[in-house]
């Protein structure tokens, strides 16, 4: 499903001096995999999301997805990869305040091709199999951290992406929302979705099956573990 | 487009008091210049009709023929080649007007020499509506020559072989033509047919000098005489040409503005927007949607703006001059001038914001965020 070969990334620093965000990384996510990435800021957790994500291309090494080189293909072409194969969650949720809740999550189906009004149904379908039926149309200003966070969620699968890429999606939550999110993930994974969340978090490691951790940009290690719980 | 249309309308409505603020200063520009333009536009097109009574900018003979074979109607059998018309209509429609064929001749009238002016009513150009609608078989005199033959209106005079009734006699003008015997070129016929064409009349549009087309007619047709009447309406035309680049400047600095405000607006808005843009581009957006979403919040308030201007020009045009405005107010060309100005202003203005917003460091500003 998602290979990184030896990818390194490189910035330049504001002193001049390059900073190495990634060192040598070689990773292979199998689908339907459950991958919990940790480390402390500045590991470079984040620049590994975004270029599995086709986001950001490394300095050296190649990223795969089923197989295709994907910062070999078109910046357009990386744009359709994204909208058909990949799902997107942030941090701070980043829905766009001016579109309602339906809007934001059928929006990733309007770029992607599909009627105004099939988005719309299919939005709304999504947003009330988690319970909000009711915030349809209201603005994301208007809604809970937890609603937010649903609608973050939705529409990161609104496309039904074959993989989703998430950074830290409980750094702003309760311990009881975060139970929520972690429950919800792994339904998701469950049903076949192949998910991988960077996180400082240690809630998803313990129900990760497999978690690698990151330290000064290198894989300092990879554990796959039956039933999760290593991380207890 | 779909989505860039749904993220641009929706912003715009729910921005909207700097939506409406945005399309009433857009409004308010194209109020003024369309006022500006159309109330100019009236008023050239009325001091151009007066200038034209006062006679043509260019009179076009046969080559080899002089002013003053023209002043005398001694232009014998000599005629403007076939297609002289149709050549200026061709090459001079910026410049010209009204065009007017006429065929002068000296007849014999009671006795005495008479400068007989054959014309087409349809395109004559002048004020007296007894040589507009002049029927055939019918005549007009000049008040000069009325007065030598002692004929008034409803008399008739020996001509060509026949009596001919006279229509009317012309008021006094001070031109040769008091002294001209007018009938239709129809009338004034040759071997059985009408008379072919000894004179062309070139009257020029507001703005227009007799340098350019006289210049084109000299140098292209030399079987042709051309000869300026400098009449005064021509300093009249030397001034619109200098208003009309006068208020060119004013428009190119309108436009100039215009667009150095779009381009503002869009940065303040780009800026403002960028982790909802690097969302955009995460979720499957690619730069040209960026841009177009960019453009199109540009466009629809430059649209909106202009019909709105557009409208309010019309209507404070009608109000301050309704005589002078009845003939343009409705002015399709002018309007499909200013919504094109509007669109490539609303697009350039936002192109640069929108590069720079489309190939910024997405992953850069979602980390930030």
């Amino acid at each position: 499903m998602l290979e990184l070969k030896s990818v390194s990334k490189t910035y330049p620093g504001r002193n001049g001096a390059p900073v190495r965000a990634l060192r040598d990384v070689s990773l292979f996510v199998n689908r339907g995999e459950f991958l919990t990435v940790i480390g402390p800021s500045g590991s470079g957790k984040s620049t590994l999301l975004f270029s599995a994500g086709a986001m950001l291309e490394p300095s050296e090494g190649s990223v795969l997805i089923d197989d295709v080189d994907i910062y070999s293909l078109s910046p357009g072409k990386r744009a359709s990869l994204r909208r058909k194969k990949l799902g997107f969650m942030f941090q701070t949720f980043n829905l766009i305040p001016y579109l309602s809740c339906v809007e934001n999550v059928a929006f990733p189906a309007i770029l992607e091709g599909r009627s105004r009004r099939e988005s719309m149904e299919k939005a709304s379908g999504m947003l009330e199999r988690l319970g909000l039926e009711e915030r349809l149309g209201h603005r994301p200003g208007e809604l809970s951290v937890g609603e937010r966070q649903r609608v973050a969620l939705c529409r990161s699968l609104v496309n039904d992406p074959d993989m989703l890429l998430a950074d830290e999606p409980t750094g702003n939550l309760d311990n009881l929302l975060t139970r929520e999110v972690v429950d919800m993930f792994r339904d998701l994974n469950n049903d076949g979705l192949t998910i991988i969340v960077v996180t400082h978090d240690l809630r998803f490691a313990r129900m990760s099956p497999r978690v690698v951790k990151l330290l000064s940009g290198e894989v300092e290690c990879d554990h796959a573990v039956s039933g999760g719980m290593m991380y207890q | 487009m779909n989505g860039s249309m749904l993220l641009a309308w929706r912003e715009l409505t729910a921005r909207r008091r700097s939506f409406v603020l945005s399309v009433a200063a857009v409004a308010v520009v194209i109020a003024l210049c369309t006022t500006l333009e159309l109330v100019s536009r009236a008023r050239e097109v009325a001091v151009a009709s007066r200038i034209d009574f006062k006679g043509p900018a260019l009179r076009i003979i046969p080559g080899g023929l002089s002013q003053i074979d023209l002043e005398r109607f001694r232009l014998g059998t000599s005629y403007l080649p076939e297609g002289t018309a149709s050549f200026i209509e061709k090459k001079l429609s910026r410049s010209v007007r009204n065009m007017e064929s006429r065929h002068l001749r000296v007849e014999e009238v009671g006795g005495k020499s008479v400068h007989v002016i054959g014309f087409d009513p349809g395109d004559i150009v002048t004020p007296f509506d007894a040589l507009k609608q002049l029927p055939g078989g019918s005549v007009v005199l000049g008040s000069q020559l009325a007065r030598t033959l002692h004929t008034d209106a409803g008399e008739t005079i020996p001509l060509l072989g026949g009596e001919w009734p006279v229509a009317a006699v012309l008021p006094s003008t001070g031109t040769v033509e008091d002294l001209a015997l007018f009938l239709r070129r129809a009338d004034l016929r040759e071997e059985g047919i009408a008379a072919e064409a000894n004179e062309i009349r070139l009257f020029l549009r507001p703005g227009q000098t007799i340098d350019g087309p006289l210049t084109l007619l000299q140098d292209t047709r030399p079987d042709l005489s051309v000869i300026p009447s400098n009449p005064p309406g021509e300093v009249e035309r030397r001034v619109f040409g200098g208003l009309g680049e006068n208020r060119m400047i004013l428009y190119m600095v309108a436009a100039f503005v215009a667009a150095l405000s779009i381009l503002f607006w869009s940065y303040l808005n780009s800026t403002e927007r960028r982790i909802e843009i690097s969302t955009v581009i995460a979720t499957g957006g690619t730069p040209v949607g960026v841009f177009s979403t960019l453009a199109l919040r540009s466009v629809i308030t430059g649209v909106l703006g202009a019909i709105l201007g557009y409208g309010s020009g019309v209507i404070l045009v009608f109000l301050q001059d309704r005589e002078a405005a009845s003939g343009i107010l409705w002015s399709p060309g002018l309007f499909v001038q200013v919504l094109a100005i509007v669109l490539v202003l609303s697009i350039a203005g936002s192109l640069p914001v929108a590069l720079r917003s489309a190939f910024r460091d997405h992953v850069s500003t979602l980390q930030e965020s």
